[in-house]
């Protein structure tokens, strides 16, 4: 029996392979995905340190985010800005607003902009599922801290175990890996 | 227009089977599953169906709003409704040249859009939307016994062009194709030149090893399918890149379909000797040349101008003669011939030649044997024109009832085809006459791979 964690690594292959492609397409030019597993700080500070010439843009982010223990996290970066990238990864019959919950703190705390909640093999439970389609405002979530303007951006989507996909639920602001890939080709497109 | 991986997999699915009509708000995709997907066949896995194409509803939507339904019948095929506003979707594939019209992949060229696949990843979408849609992984796809499985990505009409891409494409991926089979009437109508239903379409099949490793699916059916065929195998297998490939042909008929005008004006009027040996003439990089090249050394054992084996009703079979001057002006030797004494010959030897005027001519026995299995066959022991199960086993059966079984043969005076009549069926067998056969053969002005052959005369078989 595979617990959530088991599903970490083709989950990340995958979100990487199509941002990257993706970036690629668009911006024709690379982008550098690079994950944490387990506690935000000290892993944004390793991979800093690992990748100093692409990952230097985030070490001030890196000094200040408070610890957290997370799930799965990507640095994604053109060298020149980033994004934090937060999944909240679940293995359960349907992930309901407790999961979405914990994905929406996670971001609010670290100031991830993008969260994505990944189940495996299953979908969100009707509550959530209701709550997504009618309450816009809980997947597009803008905050002011210390004058500045924060936006956090979450989807939901099923992995797929089996074709090694994912099966978009069209919940949530990010409604697929395409999307999310638009965003930050924008983001990154000055270079 | 940016190309992503999500359109990529949406223009894979689309150009796989994409119908289109008049009506801007609406096309449908059309999934040819058949039997695999039948619910009358497999109600599990159609229910299954269904979910993968609920799964496409939302692709559709997050990508270009547009929502999909379906529909399908006891034969399998589905239909997957899309509704709404289809500019986007129009403009992006106009970007790459593609025009919505029609059954997009008999008309579609997909050199532009392949080309704007940026890395393997995003082609492997772009393959998994062709996979989901005209990749078929019934179980009957192998090669030869169960272990060698097979995906195979079926298609029909004249694209020939789209077929050579699309190999392309998985050869890029480092996918090899194990084979090819074009819509040609030397593949599909191989020895009978007044076979009229050779259109059969397409196939360029993937030994699943392969396609496990390097192509992708997103319907789960499709790859739940693929793994339990995978399962049937005792053995990896590993794919032979095409330079490298082991070509052998054994001979075929030239066919009038050869000069169809829905065949591509640099395939029409060619007669080819091999799957591959169009791949040389369409120019395929990969195509092994060298090994083409090799056969046509021995081109007159290679190509036959009349019938290998036509069998029919007489009657067809008396108007197949009467239409053709070079069979109708000939005088025929008739005879009554135990079908006893030619199946002992045909065990001495199977290669045997029989009724030959020079050596390395005459008329093959085992085509002769199987065009007298379907003579003396029941009427429930042949489809159309083929006997069921082995040719052999039914004429022992029959010889086990009645050792004096004959059949009428007509020798003509010259090499044209033998005629073998009973029980209201005949057959025609075609001689082997390869010094003859060679003079007929030429290689195309503008093309060194293209073999062009003359239609037989009475003067070639006179002057042998």
């Amino acid at each position: 029996m595979r617990n959530e964690a088991s599903y970490y690594p083709e989950i990340q292959a995958f979100i990487e392979a199509q941002l990257r492609s993706n970036f690629l397409a668009s911006n024709r030019r690379e982008l550098f995905v690079y994950w944490g597993i387990g506690e935000l700080k000290t892993n944004l500070q390793r991979i800093i340190s690992e990748h100093p010439n692409k990952c230097a843009c985030a070490a001030k982010f890196a000094k200040r985010v408070p610890p957290l223990s997370l799930d799965i996290f990507a640095l994604i970066t053109d060298g020149n800005k980033f994004e934090l990238l937060i999944l909240e990864v679940k293995l359960v019959k349907s992930a309901g607003l407790g999961e979405w919950s914990q994905l929406v703190g996670y971001c609010l705390v670290s100031g991830a902009k993008y969260g994505l909640l990944i189940n495996v093999d299953s979908g969100g439970s009707p509550r959530l599922t209701q709550m997504l389609h009618t309450e816009r405002h809980i997947s597009h979530i803008q905050t002011i801290v210390n004058d500045e303007l924060r936006e956090h951006l979450f989807g939901f989507m099923q992995w797929n175990s089996t074709t090694h996909n994912f099966e978009y639920s069209n919940l949530g602001f990010i409604k697929s890996l395409s999307e999310l890939s638009k965003r930050l080709a924008s983001e990154f497109a000055t270079g | 227009m940016a190309m992503n991986t999500d359109k990529a997999y949406i223009f894979g699915m689309v150009i796989g089977g994409g119908i289109w009509g008049d009506a801007e708000d609406y096309f449908h995709i059309r999934l040819p599953f058949k039997q695999w997907g039948s619910y009358f066949k497999n109600p599990q896995r159609a229910s299954q169906i269904t979910r993968d194409i609920m799964n496409l509803n939302n692709m559709f939507r997050s990508v270009y709003g547009i929502t999909v339904q379906y529909d399908t019948d006891a034969g399998g095929v589905w239909n997957v409704i899309c509704e709404g506003d289809t500019t986007e979707l129009r403009t992006d594939l106009a970007e790459h040249g593609i025009s919505c019209e029609g059954e997009m992949r008999k008309n579609t060229s997909i050199t532009k859009i392949t080309a704007a696949l940026v890395d393997d990843f995003m082609k492997r979408r772009f393959i998994a939307g062709l996979a989901d849609t005209i990749g078929s992984t019934a179980p009957s796809q192998r090669r030869f016994t169960e272990d060698k499985q097979i995906i195979s990505f079926e298609l029909s009409g004249f694209n020939f062009s789209f077929v050579c891409d699309l190999c392309r494409l998985f050869y890029s991926v480092n996918c090899l194709p194990d084979q090819i089979l074009w819509n040609h009437p030397n593949f599909h109508s191989a020895k009978n030149p007044h076979f009229k239903g050779w259109k059969k379409g397409f196939k360029l099949r993937v030994l699943l090893d392969q396609y496990a490793q390097f192509g992708a699916f997103a319907f789960k059916t499709k790859a739940e399918s693929s793994k339990e065929n995978l399962q049937l195998q005792h053995q990896k297998n590993d794919a032979v890149l095409c330079p490298e490939l082991n070509v052998s042909a054994t001979a075929s008929c030239v066919h009038p379909a050869e000069h169809d005008a829905n065949l591509p004006s640099c395939i029409r009027g060619g007669h080819y000797l091999h799957n591959r040996h169009v791949c040389a003439v369409l120019g395929c990089e990969n195509a092994p040349y060298g090994a083409i090249k090799k056969m046509f050394a021995d081109i007159g054992e290679l190509v036959n101008p009349f019938p290998i084996l036509c069998k029919d009703k007489i009657g067809k079979i008396e108007k197949v003669i009467s239409d053709d001057p070079l069979l109708a002006n000939r005088t025929y030797q008739i005879s009554a011939v135990s079908v006893k004494s030619l199946y002992d010959n045909f065990q001495a030897n199977n290669n045997a030649l029989l009724y030959g005027n020079a050596i390395k001519t005459g008329y093959p026995i085992s085509q002769i044997m199987q065009g007298i299995a379907y003579i003396i066959a029941h009427d429930n022991e042949i489809g159309v024109t083929r006997v069921k199960g082995k040719y052999t086993d039914l004429i022992e059966r029959h010889l086990a009832i009645n050792q004096n079984l004959s059949v009428e043969l007509r020798k003509p005076n010259l090499l044209t085809p033998l005629v073998i009549m009973g029980n209201g069926r005949g057959a025609l067998v075609g001689a082997r006459n390869p010094a003859v056969y060679k003079k007929l053969v030429s290689v195309a002005t503008d093309n060194e791979y293209k073999l062009c052959v003359r239609p037989i005369t009475e003067g070639d078989l006179q002057n042998a």
